[in-house]
């Protein structure tokens, strides 16, 4: 049984309360599980007994302190336990090569992150209604 | 004209073994004259049998004996035991016979037993055995008295002009000659009294020049050789050389022998001067003839061979004391001229720069060299002339001529106090540039320092009009003879500068060393500077990326913040609130686009460059279509946009960026012309042969003031201050680094629409 939890690996605390505030106001919001850094998420992942109750899907912030979201999302790609759980990065950084990396190691989308809140609240409901209420199907028919 | 009067002259020119002409008077082979003076006889023998094969016909007056009695006859019948048993100690001696000479030996002339002075040298195989008068009241204390005043009193000269003065003056106390000369020679062998002491009653000598003619090649030969000359008598007759059957048919070399015959052209040179007698003396300076001490008399005379040794060994020592005098004058000269250039090298490396090195000091290089008129420097590219200095282009030539020749010293150094005869297209700039020197800085050639010196008109006062004098004999033959003419003959040379002295040459030599050495410490300042540069780069990529990281995240914090108060908290806030909170938003906003277009300039300025033929009327269009959302007016304005634009050699991305800041620019800024139209239009100049391609973006609006076009394409720079426009200051910034990139020009004309911007591309050499 899918949980209906999404996992968020940011440090900056401003962004994840961003995105927290911005899920709340979906209707039924999803579950945020908030790591502050790529090991704590790497850990908090560790505890899941089974494939089945890892969260919905993963957000990585790429530069945190420790390990990189990057280093989190090569981790996760090349775990069998973890390569089917999707991962967005979600970064504040445009560069070029930042993006062809996060789509080399099997990232499942990129984000900017938005400067204005009205827009991260769009983009918040749009990867919930993609990821989230549409990907529910997917295990059922499997 | 006919030359008989002289009838010494006449019988050598008979006795001689060469025919002397016009043609051939340069090898006038004077030493193989087959006669003698009268004052000595000579007798050779042949070395290997130790036979007499060669004797002069005064052997009866000077050794008592027939000279037709002694050919043939071996040696031991001819002379004395005190003479033969000097032979096997002169021949094996490294020295020869130089330190046995004079031998004194007696002869019977007649009923009397003579002392006489024998001399023996060594020709090839031949002996050459002199027999002349010694001089009986010359005592050895005597001699000896007169060698040591002559040298205490060179001796104790300081002062180097003074030095020639008073050689000759002791030099005929001495020797009661009636004038002795100080005669140097010049680069070309022309020569110049330089001092004289003389009789009262005879005209002076001194400041004349006489030309390098007047002693020709083979007789300053001669002179390294036989260092001492005499002419006793030009008025006696010369006695001619006898030879055995058996001497076969070679001429004896005469080099060696004092009593040598003398040519018949400087007889007759001697006779029109007047000179009964004369006697030189060869100084030599490392080598070369630096001059003579010439002495003239006028009646006979006879100098003992012990005198003449004397006067040997006098030219000697003031040839020591001549060097040691000029050594000192070139140290202290070079003292000076090292501490001149140790300044200019100081100030190279002070200022970074050679040119302001070499040029601005106290100490430079237009007055470290006397009567420099100008100079020229060309380094790294860059050309500068300095004071009175021919035009760039004829310098050029001159370098790339001066290139090819053989003669640059050291393969470094070019010089020429008269460069127009060998490269007459500096003729006309002879008044300030007669004379050039260069020093080439590098081993390519291609930097170098170049100096100019004008002409300086010399008055020269020759003893005579110097050319020799055209002589037909009655056979029609035509031959040299000297000059006839002593009298002051006034000649004002122009085109020469003043030479370029040895210590000249060597101190531009080491004027390059210093600049080598500042410039390689230069250098190596740079390479420092450079790799703090690159350094420094590094550190502002990591810094452009921790802009973008960083520096939003506060942003976004105080946007979140502002709109979820606005949201949350918006019906508790009355509407200056709100408008305060939309004033936060716009300063986030602009904020942002800041950091935008910042980080997209140093990512233009770094990284690779790839070129591709670019077609650009489809990518103008996509970059159109995308800003068209972006700026809602767009839809109200006349885009125009020329099929005819040829392709072009870039890199794609920066190449849309560059349509990107140009046209959102156009965007931003337009306004409507007189009839309310807004307009853009993208286009391309049909290209004119040899140029590359203009292309334009052009749109409705204001002229640009003139002061502006260039410092709108600078960093922040922004011109319009109305408040709806708005604009980092960046994005024609980024323009002018794209186009630089790619080696080309943008530039801002008022024409077309209103406003418009120009671009070509230097495509084919992009950095």
């Amino acid at each position: 049984m899918y949980t209906n939890q999404i996992l968020l690996a940011e440090d900056d605390t401003t962004d994840a309360e961003f995105f927290r505030r911005a899920l709340s106001r979906l209707d039924s919001p999803p579950e945020l599980v908030w790591c502050k850094n790529g090991v704590e998420a790497l850990e908090g992942l560790a505890t899941y007994s089974e494939t089945a109750s890892l969260p919905r899907l993963a957000i990585l912030d790429i530069k945190m302190p420790g390990m990189s979201g990057l280093e989190v999302l090569e981790k996760l790609k090349s775990d069998a336990r973890t390569k089917d759980m999707p991962v967005i990065i979600m970064s504040s950084s445009d560069e070029p090569q930042d993006i062809a990396r996060a789509y080399d190691y099997g990232a499942n989308g990129y984000l900017v992150k938005p400067s204005r809140f009205q827009d991260l609240r769009e983009l918040v409901g749009s990867i919930n209604y993609f990821w989230i209420k549409t990907n529910r199907l997917r295990p059922a028919s499997s | 004209m006919q030359v008989n009067q002289d009838p010494v002259a006449q019988q050598l020119r008979e006795l001689y073994p060469f025919k002397v002409d016009l043609e051939n008077c340069d090898q006038e082979p004077i030493r193989f004259i087959q006669a003698v003076q009268a004052h000595a006889c000579l007798v050779a023998v042949d070395l290997d049998t130790l036979t007499v094969r060669f004797a002069s016909e005064n052997t009866l007056q000077h050794m008592g004996r027939n000279w037709e009695s002694i050919l043939d006859r071996p040696v031991q019948e001819v002379f004395s035991f005190e003479v033969t048993a000097q032979i096997p100690v002169g021949l094996n001696r490294e020295d020869g016979f130089e330190t046995l000479n004079p031998i004194q030996a007696f002869f019977t002339i007649g009923a009397e037993r003579v002392l006489k002075n024998v001399v023996i040298n060594r020709s090839g195989d031949y002996l050459l055995i002199e027999v002349e008068a010694a001089s009986q009241f010359l005592h050895a204390s005597r001699y000896q008295q007169l060698l040591s005043r002559a040298i205490t009193k060179i001796q104790r000269l300081r002062e180097y002009d003074n030095l020639f003065r008073e050689t000759a003056a002791v030099l005929r106390q001495v020797t009661g000659y009636d004038r002795v000369m100080i005669y140097r020679f010049d680069g070309e062998y022309n020569g110049e009294v330089i001092a004289e002491s003389r009789e009262d009653h005879l005209e002076p000598f001194e400041g004349l020049r006489y030309p390098h003619t007047d002693i020709p090649k083979q007789a300053r030969e001669l002179y390294l050789k036989n260092r001492v000359r005499l002419i006793s008598d030009t008025t006696a007759p010369p006695s001619p050389l006898r030879r055995s059957e058996q001497a076969g048919d070679r001429h004896l070399d005469l080099s060696a022998a004092g009593c040598r015959g003398v040519s018949p052209i400087h007889l007759e040179y001697l006779g029109y001067m007047g000179v009964s007698n004369s006697l030189s003396v060869a100084i030599v300076q490392e080598g070369k003839l630096w001059g003579l001490f010439a002495m003239h008399h006028y009646s006979p005379r006879f100098v003992d061979v012990s005198i003449r040794n004397m006067l040997l060994f006098v030219g000697q020592i003031f040839s020591g004391h001549l060097s040691l005098q000029m050594a000192n004058r070139y140290r202290q000269e070079s003292l000076n001229r090292n501490l001149a250039r140790l300044a200019i090298g100081e100030m190279i490396t002070k200022t970074r720069d050679i040119f302001e090195g070499l040029t601005v000091g106290t100490h430079n290089i237009l007055n470290m060299f006397q009567g420099t008129s100008g100079a020229s420097i060309q380094f790294d590219g860059r050309f500068q002339a300095y004071r009175t200095a021919p035009p760039q282009e004829m310098v050029n030539e001159l370098i790339e001529w001066s290139r090819q020749q053989n003669e640059l010293e050291n393969n470094l150094i070019f010089h020429h106090n008269r460069i127009a005869r060998e490269f007459p297209e500096f003729d006309p700039y002879r008044d300030t540039a007669a004379g050039v020197m260069i020093v080439f800085l590098n081993a390519e050639l291609t930097d170098w320092i170049a100096w100019f010196r004008p002409s300086i008109p010399q008055i020269i006062n020759w003893a005579g009009k110097p050319e020799k004098e055209v002589i037909e004999s009655g056979s029609g033959t035509r031959r040299l003879g000297p000059r006839k003419s002593f009298a002051r003959y006034v000649e004002t040379v122009e085109g020469f500068s003043s030479p370029w002295t040895k210590e000249e040459i060597d101190l531009a030599l080491s004027l390059r060393i210093t600049v080598i050495n500042s410039l390689m410490q230069r250098y190596s300042e740079v390479k420092q500077v450079n790799e703090q540069l690159r350094k420094a780069l590094e550190d502002l990529e990591t810094f452009s990326y921790t802009v973008s990281h960083d520096l939003r995240a506060p942003l976004r914090a105080i946007n979140g913040y502002t709109e979820i108060l606005a949201e949350d908290y918006g019906p508790q806030l009355d509407e200056d609130a709100h408008q305060i909170i939309r004033k936060i938003h716009s300063g986030v906003e602009q904020m942002n686009n800041f950091i935008t277009d910042i980080l997209e300039l140093s990512r233009v300025g770094s990284g690779g460059i790839r070129l591709d033929e670019v077609q650009i009327a489809p990518l103008a269009a996509e970059v159109v279509s995308e800003l068209r959302g972006i700026y809602p007016r767009a839809d109200h304005i006349a885009i125009e946009m020329s099929k005819q634009m040829p392709p072009v050699s870039a890199d794609r991305r920066l190449l849309r960026q560059l349509y990107l800041n140009l046209i959102s620019n156009a965007f931003k800024y337009m306004e409507a012309d007189a009839s309310g139209r807004l307009a853009l239009e993208i286009g391309a100049h049909p290209p004119e042969s040899g140029k590359p391609t203009t292309y334009y973006v052009s749109n409705t609006g204001p002229a640009i003031p003139e002061e502006y076009t260039q410092t709108i394409f600078e960093m922040f720079s922004r011109l319009s201050s109305t408040s709806h426009t708005e604009g980092t200051g960046v994005g024609l910034a980024i323009v002018d680094r794209i186009i630089q990139r790619h080696n080309g020009k943008v530039w801002v004309t008022n024409d077309r629409l209103g406003v418009t911007f120009n671009f070509h591309l230097g495509s084919e050499n992009a950095s």
